[in-house]
């Protein structure tokens, strides 16, 4: 096949991925294209930083295609390739953890803020990421999927392959937690 | 959101530090762009590699997924058609539905060329594949 023939992008994803299967460049651009945004803010939700993100992504549409005799096409590609992205960008937290650096502080968004404001924003969210950093491990990554493209517990449940209602007991979990730590820290922060 | 969470809300200013925390700062365009071209040339090597190696050769199933590949590789009346010619074979995993029990009951050899035409690559993949599972290859 050739490594250039055109191909619609509204082709559907198991097509796609047959043609990548045999080589079609064209295809795997599309694929990449269409998942390349919610593969990065799903490592970044994990990670916080956006090269790293951008690191694991790139690592992971390697690893998909590497693997991609192996999918199976009667099943949705979205979960099995988020999934891919989500194992990576977890294994290198748990990496980054045990090796800690100086500059772990998360990536924020630049809004633009009078001084005060900023210096606020700026300790609600340093608390809150180390409060957030300090919660079990399945529920800091629950935590951090939760409000992501839309996911349902269910899909986020098989993302990280428990049960929805596992899901939801751990989002309660993890949200008492902060909330009953955030009422020991200065007066709630906000 | 996730749907309902049944945990207690967070404060108004936690949920928007936490909401900051997790929003990826959006790239530019040329940023996005440079990391679809990083990615496009490292999947290159391997997408070359792909169409230098026949199809079905490195689509060979191991044997682990040779149940799931013999239902899913040859459109079922094709591999129906095969396994008339190749005879029943006791392979466990050649189990197949009732329209392919259907096709096995009766089908020509000029019925069975119609059937696998275009399908050529796969089915002598097919048959190598049973002859690896009724030599009991791993």
């Amino acid at each position: 096949m050739s490594a250039s023939l055109p191909v619609a992008a509204d082709l559907d994803d198991a097509a796609l991925v047959l043609r990548a299967r045999r080589g079609d460049t064209a295809a795997f651009d599309v694929l990449v294209r269409r998942f390349l945004r919610p593969a990065v803010a799903l490592a970044f939700r994990i990670l916080g930083q956006r090269e790293d993100a951008e690191d694991i992504v790139q690592e992971s549409f390697i690893a998909a295609l590497d693997a991609l005799d192996g999918f199976d096409l009667r099943r949705p590609f979205t979960p099995w390739f988020l999934r891919i992205v989500l194992n990576r960008a977890l294994n290198a937290r748990r990496s980054r953890d045990r090796h800690p650096t100086e500059s772990l502080g998360m990536e924020v968004r630049a809004d633009i803020a009078p001084p005060s404001a900023a210096v606020e924003e700026r300790e609600a969210r340093e608390w809150v990421r180390g409060a957030l950093e300090r919660l079990p491990e399945r529920q800091r990554t629950i935590m951090q999927l939760s409000g992501f493209d839309g996911l349902s517990s269910a899909e986020v449940g098989e993302l990280l392959s428990i049960a929805p209602g596992t899901v939801r007991w751990e989002l309660h979990q993890a949200r008492a937690t902060l909330r009953n730590e955030l009422a020991t820290w200065s007066g709630g922060g906000s | 959101m996730i749907d309902k969470p049944t945990g207690p809300d967070l404060e108004p200013g936690t949920q928007n530090a936490l909401d900051a925390l997790l929003t990826l700062p959006e790239p530019t365009e040329p940023e996005w762009s440079a990391l679809h071209a990083s990615i496009m040339a490292a999947a290159g090597e391997r997408l070359a590699r792909r169409r230098m190696v026949a199809a079905p050769v490195r689509q060979a199933p191991t044997r682990i997924r040779r149940r799931r590949w013999l239902a899913t590789a040859l459109p079922l009346a094709a591999a129906a058609a095969v396994l008339i010619v190749i005879g029943r074979p006791r392979a466990p995993a050649l189990t197949l539905d009732a329209t392919a029990e259907a096709l096995l009951a009766d089908i020509s050899d000029v019925e069975f060329s119609r059937l696998v035409a275009g399908h050529e690559d796969a089915v002598g993949l097919l048959l190598l594949a049973v002859q690896d599972e009724n030599e009991g290859t791993p």
